[in-house]
């Protein structure tokens, strides 16, 4: 990393101080500039002549020191015995994948074992909650966010900034910001999950079509579905996108070929250690199940129906392997929420507005089915329509925003999905100005906000408000400020009235609901009351979000100039 | 006016939220010291704060920061009372946890306020520099690691220090400043090291005129004098009343302790300390003589006296001697040129002689130089040249403090981060020196952060993976050798006695007994261990099988070595009533070994094992050799697959077996429990007759086979 590298950002530094730096403030009255925000003001001594390569450093370091210091604090199941939450359900795959005999072993916890043999024995281990395995479990989220999440960041924010002609300055901002995002730390870090692999690998898919790298995309998107099959909620928008850049500026099956066969031997790669591993235990004459406790999945029972197959043939436990962890991976046996979900059906089902537990399981799935494409299809037409690179985050967090609305078997945490490519606008053109910054910030903090239940379970208050109120404080935030609501009207780049109003009463809504959630006991008989008021709450601002890009998406497009306006004041 | 971004303010809220997320992080015995101080002073009356020893920790700081803990107290009796229980030793409820660190957070705004008045009391053109000084201070990894992990209020005391350097800055505030140092003074007197350099400043540029050493100016020395006496009167005043200045005094010098701390501080008796072991290598072929006794006591360092094996010892006079020597080099420079950079100079120094030369230095004193050295590391380059090694090692020099794994990572980051940042930050602002630089110095600084980085990685990381702390856990002797059941042992000997004992097991274990054995025990649904060991143990002391080797008893009382060849079973026998006919029993044809070669037809009562081949000992390391079970409760034994080809056992497990039934079975328990009556106990015996979890007194059944168990280590 000597001069060649080093010399661009300082020559590109140039146009920065010219063009419309949007997180510095210029006094009307004496010229002088200022950081708009705190976090433009750490960085501040950073506009000078200090070298990228200096700052990308301490960045990444000051957010590490950030990640590993929540990791002090609880994780979900904490010496709570039946169920010992994600920490141990974690602990536990490692402990499966590194002890049975189907051959996918997991690198993480090879290591592990080698580090200390008795905390994955299997068996034995049920419940473990020792400190220095914490250690060791922390450290594999560090790491693994460290090589995979971050330097997609990294990555992607330079080719997405570079590519809406945005200076290194401001750059290192926004990849702070994103880097500081409170939900993302508190769920992996704290809760403990592995959740910034799946978003590092589908940054790093973003990137690659930033770059123009179709297949290298298609690679990236398939791995992050078989890290964690949540990404599925990117995919609609993603296909339309690949099936827009074969279509127009004007037909390529070349193109729309190669971008299926490698999706195909993606998907191949992906589950052949599995498939490898059950070939070779058949051949080994190890049964596929020698404890006869897994039922046959639903949809191999279904296959049977119609082709027949023996059990003994050789085809028959890769079959199985893979209908068994497709029906593991794919919760249609769940319900159709878990807990409480901010989102449409929770909010319906909880507000009492209507029960849903009413009708059969076939026909809710039904409606959610609908209800997801036809929230999907908008963002779906529009980057099938206007394939254009900068779109893609925008179509992304739309899409992701439908399918956390509406889908089936959500997630509260599920959140994260659509944030990350809603916060990653940040490092686009006017990504830090007061509007876009005010939208993302709104729908980090409420985000974060409607996790709030599920980390006071996992005793994670205390990092709850701390990291919340840091980066609402660091991007100049309500409640830590109002300055973004307060300050210049419309025609200097400020928030329209209406925005306001809705950002302001939002805000109010939820310090008033913290107040009211530690002080006053709920009414008897309803001991879910506040959690119901955060889901409620929290559906309307994903909700007024989902439009929010939508609206974005379609005005970026360009695509329909009457649409434009109809949709603007709908949006704000 | 221009401002300096980020602001003093803004460093401290991000610094904030970082140390609160620290809360629940490692503290050292310095949390409960201070938890003890807090109840000390709040519920003993003050006479008997000095004489109060429940607690190890007894109260040894000087009586300021004694009420100041009283004031803490107020506050913790409102919030948490059970913390200050003198009884309570060790108490750490997250309360408490909560409040004493949020009392260090909130202290250190006395720090934040310091540094403020710092920046403000700069020249415009030096106000940069003094800003960059001033987040330096505050975000110093120092703090971060003795007050918001290790636990202390450093972070208040040195913002005390800092308000009175600053106040020395002007002429018209030296009073005060030297007032607030003697106030600091009373808080902890660790600041007595950098006293010498206050005396003569405030003596030269307050007390003496200006113009000339001989004309002393008496206005000053009385203000000076009497606001002195006055608060060491406020401070000493109630203890001296009562005559307890001897204790106080005992409390707060102990000098019966080492000239080391227990871990070292990097000063020149580490080194001192160094070259004693070295010698003790190199004394026989020096021909020195070696103080045996104490060849043992040095790298412990426990606190105590320290003695050298072969250098002489060091005595509290010597040490005094050379502090005072090479402060005074720095003081007559002070007394003839009584700047405010000359004094901050000679604060430093003094603070570098202490803690070079000191009695009992602790490594966190390093402090007292990194700190005011701080305030003069931008006055050009040749500081900075001088101030980069100090931060390095200074700061490395605290990592001891810190051992647990969880904090490695941020004691490391942290530091390394203050270092890339400030490091960086000083080159551009620090000056060119108007002095040429010394070469040959300056090599040697760049030299020695060279080494000292790959070093420190070694340390930290390598060295510990090479020579193994972790092994500490495996030679640990709380390890189990699961096939002979012993206990106590490390893991290596655990291990090395496992892979003996099923050696062992392997090759003397009755060849002719396995697979019975193992017909026998698949599938048995006895959870225990000991129980399946005894059961089996039983049922086959009595009974043979072709191929064993055996001793036979023949009529004359003769016993004669054999091998069983042939078994004929007879089974038992009922009359059409039901009583007992004949009991089921076996023949044996054996065929003894030489000299007769005759063969006998005997029964199970006249044939003996060989001792030593078949004792529950071994029956037990066998079947822990050849048999899984899985996890859940009920869940039957299984024979090792390969075990299991090797004697054609089944090993398909019987569906009422598996654990889909079983969970089903348990289900249908639980429903007609709930809807029946009080007979479904028997319902139940019916239904599952051999579920092994079913066990009334499971306790009594414990204690029995525990008791046991007991028993047959006693016997053999």
């Amino acid at each position: 990393m000597s001069s060649p590298s080093s010399h661009r950002p300082r020559r590109r530094r140039k146009g920065d101080d010219t063009g419309s730096a949007s997180s510095v403030e210029v006094d009307a009255v004496t010229g002088v500039s200022k950081p708009a925000f705190p976090l433009a003001a750490f960085l501040w001594p950073a506009k000078g002549s200090i070298s990228q390569w200096a700052v990308l450093p301490l960045i990444l370091m000051a957010v590490g020191l950030f990640r590993w210091a929540t990791g002090f604090w609880g994780y979900s199941g904490l010496g709570k015995p039946p169920m010992h939450g994600d920490f141990e359900a974690q602990r536990h795959w490692m402990e499966i994948t590194a002890h049975l005999p189907v051959s996918q072993c997991w690198v993480l916890a090879k290591i592990g074992s080698f580090v200390n043999p008795l905390w994955f024995a299997l068996h034995t281990s049920r419940g473990l909650d020792d400190p220095s395995l914490k250690v060791y479990m922390r450290a594999t989220v560090f790491c693994s966010e460290y090589f995979v999440y971050v330097p997609a960041v990294i990555v992607f924010l330079r080719h997405y900034s570079r590519l809406q002609g945005i200076g290194a300055w401001d750059y290192s901002v926004a990849l702070t910001a994103i880097l500081m995002q409170p939900a993302t730390m508190l769920i992996d870090h704290g809760h403990f999950q592995y959740n910034t692999v799946m978003l590092g690998f589908v940054l790093a898919s973003m990137s690659s079509m930033l770059a123009g790298r179709y297949l290298w995309g298609c690679v990236f998107f398939v791995a992050a579905l078989g890290f964690k099959q949540m990404a599925l909620f990117y995919a609609p928008a993603v296909f339309a996108y690949l099936l827009g850049t074969c279509i127009s500026p004007r037909l390529d099956i070349p193109r729309l070929f190669k971008i299926a066969l490698v999706t195909v031997l993606a998907f191949v790669l992906l589950f052949s250690p599995l498939l490898l591993g059950s070939l070779y235990d058949s051949y080994r004459n190890v049964p596929p199940d020698p404890s006869g406790v897994v039922q046959s999945p639903p949809l191999l029972t279904s296959i049977r129906e119609r082709v027949t197959l023996s059990e003994k043939s050789w085809y028959f436990p890769p079959i199985l392997q893979l209908t068994q962890s497709i029906h593991r991976i794919l919760p249609f046996s769940r319900g159709l929420f878990e807990d409480k979900v901010p989102n449409l059906w929770c909010a319906l089902h909880a507000s009492g507005v209507h029960k849903l537990h009413q009708y059969a399981p076939a026909t809710v799935q039904r409606a959610a089915l609908a209800a997801t494409s036809l929230s999907i299809m908008p963002p779906c037409l529009v980057i099938l329509a206007r394939p254009r690179r900068e779109l893609l985050p925008w179509a992304l967090a739309t899409c992701a925003w439908a399918f956390f609305l509406c889908s089936y078997q959500v997630h509260e945490k599920s959140s994260l999905l659509p944030l990350l490519p809603m916060t990653v606008l940040l490092g686009g053109q006017r990504g830090l100005t007061s509007s876009t910054r005010a939208w993302i910030g709104f729908a980090n903090v409420l985000s974060t906000w409607t996790l709030f239940p599920l980390l006071k379970k996992d005793e994670l208050r205390v990092p709850y408000f701390v990291l919340t109120l840091l980066w609402a404080w660091l991007m100049g935030l309500p409640p830590t400020s109002l300055a973004l609501y307060r300050g210049s009207s419309i025609a200097n780049g400020g928030l329209r009235v209406g925005t306001r109003i809705l950002h302001l009463s939002f805000y109010a809504a939820m310090v008033v609901w913290h107040g009211v959630e530690a002080f006053v006991p709920t009414p008897k008989g309803k001991p879910d009351l506040w959690v119901v008021l955060n889901v409620l709450v929290g559906a309307a601002g994903f909700g007024i979000c989902y439009l929010w890009c939508l609206w974005g998406l379609v005005a970026k497009s360009e695509i329909v100039g009457i649409g434009l306006s109809r949709k603007k004041a709908k949006g704000s | 006016m221009t401002h300096e971004y980020p602001s003093i303010l803004q460093c401290a809220v991000a610094a904030t939220a970082l140390k609160i997320l620290l809360f629940p992080a490692y503290k050292s015995t310095d949390f409960e010291v201070h938890r003890n101080w807090l109840a000390i002073t709040h519920s003993l009356p003050v006479k008997e704060w000095y004489y109060e020893k429940t607690s190890e920790w007894t109260l040894d700081y000087p009586p300021f920061f004694a009420y100041f803990e009283w004031v803490l107290s107020q506050a913790a009796a409102l919030f948490h009372p059970e913390m200050l229980n003198l009884r309570a030793l060790r108490y750490d409820s997250w309360q408490t946890v909560y409040f004493q660190r949020a009392s260090v957070l909130i202290t250190e705004g006395m720090l934040i306020y310091a540094l403020h008045r710092y920046v403000k009391s700069s020249s415009p053109e030096s106000r940069k520099a003094s800003q960059a000084t001033a987040v330096s201070i505050l975000l110093s990894p120092g703090f971060l690691i003795i007050d918001h992990v290790h636990f202390q209020y450093n972070g208040f005391l040195y913002g005390i220090l800092i308000l009175s350097l600053v106040l020395a800055r002007s002429r018209s505030t030296l009073l005060s400043s030297g007032l607030l140092f003697a106030i600091l003074l009373c808080f902890k007197h660790i600041y007595l090291y950098l006293a010498p350099a206050y005396f003569v400043f405030l003596l030269r540029s307050y007390c003496l005129s200006p113009r000339s050493i001989w004309r002393i100016k008496f206005g000053n020395v009385i203000k000076l004098g009497t606001g002195i006496l006055a608060i060491c009167a406020t401070a000493f005043g109630p203890f001296v009343y009562w005559g307890q200045l001897d204790q106080l005094v005992s409390r707060l010098f102990p000098f019966s302790r080492g000239l080391c701390h227990a871990y070292w501080a990097p000063n020149v008796w580490a080194i001192y300390s160094f070259v004693d072991r070295i010698m003790i290598h190199l004394a026989p072929y020096l021909r020195l003589s070696v103080d045996e006794t104490a060849v043992q006591s040095v790298t412990r360092g426990l606190v105590g006296d320290t003695s050298f094996a072969v250098l002489p010892n060091i005595p509290p006079r010597v040490t005094f001697v050379l502090t005072l020597f090479f402060q005074t080099i720095c003081l007559v420079r002070l007394f003839f040129r009584p700047t405010w950079e000359t004094f901050v100079g000679a604060v430093t120094l003094c603070g570098y002689a202490s803690f070079l030369f000191g009695w009992h230095v602790h490594e966190k004193a390093i402090l007292l130089i990194i700190i005011p050295f701080s305030l003069l590391a931008l006055k050009d380059r040749r500081y900075l040249g001088a101030f980069r090694p100090l931060a390095v090692a200074g700061h490395v020099s605290l990592f001891p403090l810190l051992f647990t794994a969880q904090e490695f990572p941020i004691k490391s980051v942290y530091t390394i981060f203050w270092l890339v940042l400030f490091l960086l930050t000083f080159d551009q602002l620090a000056p060119a020196s108007t002095q040429p630089r010394v070469f040959l110095l300056d090599r040697f600084s760049l030299a020695y952060i060279a080494i000292a980085i790959p070093l420190i990685a070694y340390c930290s990381l390598v060295h510990a993976l090479i020579f193994g702390q972790k092994r500490d856990f495996y030679k640990q002797k709380k390890f189990t050798c699961t096939i002979t059941g012993h206990s106590g042992l490390s893991f290596f000997d655990a291990l090395d006695s496992e892979m003996e004992g099923s050696r062992e097991v392997n090759s003397l274990f009755p060849d002719a007994l396995r697979e019975p054995v193992l017909r026998k025990v698949q599938f048995s649904t006895i959870s225990r261990i000991d129980e399946l060991v005894n059961h089996v143990f039983e049922e086959f002391k009595h009974d043979f099988f072709p191929g064993e080797q055996v001793t036979a008893l023949v009529g004359d009382g003769q016993k004669l070595e054999g091998t069983v060849r042939e078994k004929a079973k007879f089974p038992e026998l009922r009359r059409p009533d039901g009583s007992l006919q004949r009991k089921a029993f076996a023949r044996y044809f054996v065929k003894l070994a030489e000299p007769s070669c005759d063969e006998a037809l005997l029964d199970g009562v006249h044939l003996i094992r060989e001792r030593k081949v078949f004792t529950k000992q071994m029956l037990r390391s066998f079947l822990k050799n050849t048999l899984t079970r899985e996890a859940w409760s009920g869940a039957p034994w299984i024979v090792k697959e390969r075990v299991a080809k090797d004697y054609r056992i089944p090993t398909e497990v019987p569906s009422e077996l598996q654990y889909g039934a079983r969970s089903a079975a348990t289900k249908e328990r639980v429903a007609t429990k709930n809807a029946g009556a009080g007979d479904t106990f028997f319902d139940y015996l019916a239904s599952q007759p051999r579920l092994p979890e079913l066990k009334p007194a499971k306790g009594q059944k414990t204690k029995i086979s525990l008791q046991e168990v007991a028993k047959f280590r006693q016997e053999k």
